[in-house]
């Protein structure tokens, strides 16, 4: 697992409209079968972590950047990928 | 916030605000229907991000009388093809023309704006924090569409909905894409001196260059390196084949950073403040991964129908037309009052009759050789390249002919003869498809 500076200091400059309710929801039962943890790997923003402990994954949906990445990876169609309610999310400026 | 009462007028439906969604639009408003734009940003623009350039013909033929008060920022003159190893060197290939109008630099949040303002003027109606989420559907038929609010009904759909075909998938006009036909890009937008910027990359005030980097990131990845000149900013990005990145377990940010920290890259944005990080996926399948393009009641445009041409970084552009063919077949559409495939099969006829597809066809096999050769392209000939070049400038004490003797050997020592056949072929037989 990376340095979390790096990915830290890029969200650090993003705006957004952050939603009380998820709009990613991971299917449990599914990651802690799933060896690869490719969302882990893919997602620009570091929203897939996995807790050591418990092999579970932890999901901050508020650092999302609604790219899709991570639902076209998953090679377990585990993720119920929704963009965020109307006018929450990111809110980029100058992209 | 809205009128309902143009909602039960409107003859289209659009689902998207980017350039496709909003040419479509605008070409059936001309045609004189009624047309809804829906949009899920509360601020145009607020979600979309690209490497940076538009093409200036394609924003003329969108917008023939405003087209000059689009928000650029820099006209490219000069486009960059640099090669990267591991080290200080760099082999680069410069294309300068002082006069060229074929691009230039704008941000999405501010270039969207405008196309939507641009649009209002001549009549059609926005509808931002719009998420469209289902479709209605009648008899086989789609008559409308479900947001998180309400339904709205009209008797064409134009989906324009970009590279997250999630609205697409739904309708089975695509199956939900193989990683190895999706590019991630990262980015960031770093502010800089307008002074500086021009001094670096050798510009005046309202000039920019374009770079593309083969090389440097030392992965195996399919990575290509990007940098656009705006007025005071530049952005430096990758594009990153999504499938590779679980493979190598390397983070695209962590890739990001690598690829900022060589020292080709640093001398170019060094000094400057990163001021906006963002992500985007771009569609690769090419020609052979299309969507559908169409089905009762329904017509596909832009990205979300997979236009993209990504060797040359043309994405925009082929929105913009596939969304005017839209508009005016949904205008067909509306005059024989006939909203069914019969009709709608036009669009289909219509795209493949344009460069559009004449275009994806001769590049159908490129980035799969491209993907296919990525060590080559990516590795070895940025690091052969830099090799001769060193040779070449090399002022040492030592005949040069022993110096061309030690490269060429070095060629045949590096590389395994077969692969190097295997390499030439492939770029014969895409090089071939692309110009006959
Ligand atoms: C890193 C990168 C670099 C690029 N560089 C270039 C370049 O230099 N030049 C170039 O021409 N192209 C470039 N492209 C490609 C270009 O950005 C796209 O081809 C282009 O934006 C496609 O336009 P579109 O209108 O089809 O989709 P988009 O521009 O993606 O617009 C889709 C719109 O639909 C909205 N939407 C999506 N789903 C819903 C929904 N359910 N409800 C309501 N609204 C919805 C989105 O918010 C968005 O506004 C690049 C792309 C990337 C990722
Ligand atoms: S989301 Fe998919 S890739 Fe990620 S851990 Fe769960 S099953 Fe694995
Ligand atoms: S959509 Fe993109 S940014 Fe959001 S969680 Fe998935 S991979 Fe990460």
């Amino acid at each position: 697992m990376s340095d979390n500076s790096s990915i830290e200091n890029k969200l650090s400059t993003i705006k957004y409209n952050v939603s009380e309710l998820s709009h990613l929801i991971a299917d449990c039962e599914k990651c802690k079968n799933c060896k690869t943890k490719e969302c882990t790997y893919v997602c620009p923003a570091r929203v897939y972590s996995v807790d050591e402990d418990t092999n579970i994954i932890k999901i901050e949906y508020e650092n999302c950047l609604e790219c899709g990445a991570c639902r076209f990876i998953c090679p377990h169609n585990a993720i119920e990928w929704k963009y965020p309610k109307s006018s929450k999310g990111v809110i980029y400026k100058l992209s | 916030m809205y009128n309902t009462i143009m909602y039960t007028k409107a003859d289209i439906i659009v689902i998207g605000a980017g350039p496709a969604g909003i040419a479509a639009a605008v070409k059936a408003k001309r045609e004189g229907l009624n047309v809804v734009v829906v949009e899920r940003g509360k601020l145009y623009g607020s979600k979309n991000m690209f490497g940076g350039a538009v093409y200036l013909q394609s924003i003329k033929d969108l917008f023939p009388d405003d087209w000059q008060s689009c928000p650029i920022e820099r006209k490219t003159v000069s486009h960059g093809f640099e090669f990267l190893t591991n080290n200080e060197e760099d082999v680069s290939f410069t294309y300068s023309n002082k006069n060229s109008e074929e691009s230039a630099t704008v941000f999405r949040p501010k270039f969207d704006e405008w196309l939507v303002e641009t649009a209002k003027k001549e009549g059609v109606y926005f509808a931002p924090s719009t998420t469209v989420r289902d479709f209605i559907i009648e008899d086989n038929k789609v008559t409308g569409i479900k947001t998180d609010i309400e339904e709205l009904r009209a008797p064409l759909t134009i989906i324009a909905e970009g590279v997250n075909t999630l609205l697409t998938e739904k309708l089975d006009l695509k199956p939900k894409s193989n990683p190895k036909d999706i590019i991630l890009g990262v980015k960031e937008v770093i502010k800089l001196d307008q002074k500086i910027i021009n001094e670096r990359f050798n510009l005046e005030d309202n000039e920019g260059k374009i770079s593309e980097f083969f090389g440097g990131l030392d992965e195996d990845i399919m990575g290509l390196g990007i940098l656009y000149t705006f007025k005071d900013h530049i952005a430096i990005g990758l594009g990153l084949s999504l499938a590779d990145l679980p493979v190598i377990k390397k983070e695209p940010y962590v890739l990001l950073d690598k690829f900022k920290s060589h020292p080709q890259i640093q001398k170019l944005i060094k000094d400057g403040l990163s001021v906006e990080y963002s992500a985007h996926l771009i569609p690769d399948g090419g020609y052979k991964k299309l969507s559908k393009l169409y089905k009762d009641g329904v017509l596909v445009v832009g990205d979300a129908a997979g236009f993209i041409n990504p060797v040359h970084f043309e994405g925009t552009n082929l929105a913009i037309y596939s969304g005017l063919i839209a508009g005016e077949v949904a205008a067909i559409a509306h005059k024989k009052q006939d909203y069914t495939s019969k009709t709608l099969k036009l669009y289909k006829d219509k795209i493949y009759k344009s460069f559009i597809i004449e275009d994806l066809k001769s590049y159908k096999n490129v980035m799969s050789m491209v993907y296919g050769r990525k060590k080559s392209i990516f590795k070895f000939y940025p690091e052969l390249m830099a090799d001769f070049f060193s040779k070449f400038t090399s002022s040492k004490p030592i005949p040069k002919k022993k110096l061309y003797r030690a490269f060429v050997k070095k060629v045949f020592f590096s590389r395994n003869i077969t692969e190097m056949f295997a390499d030439c072929f492939e770029f014969a037989k895409v090089l071939i498809e692309v110009i006959k």
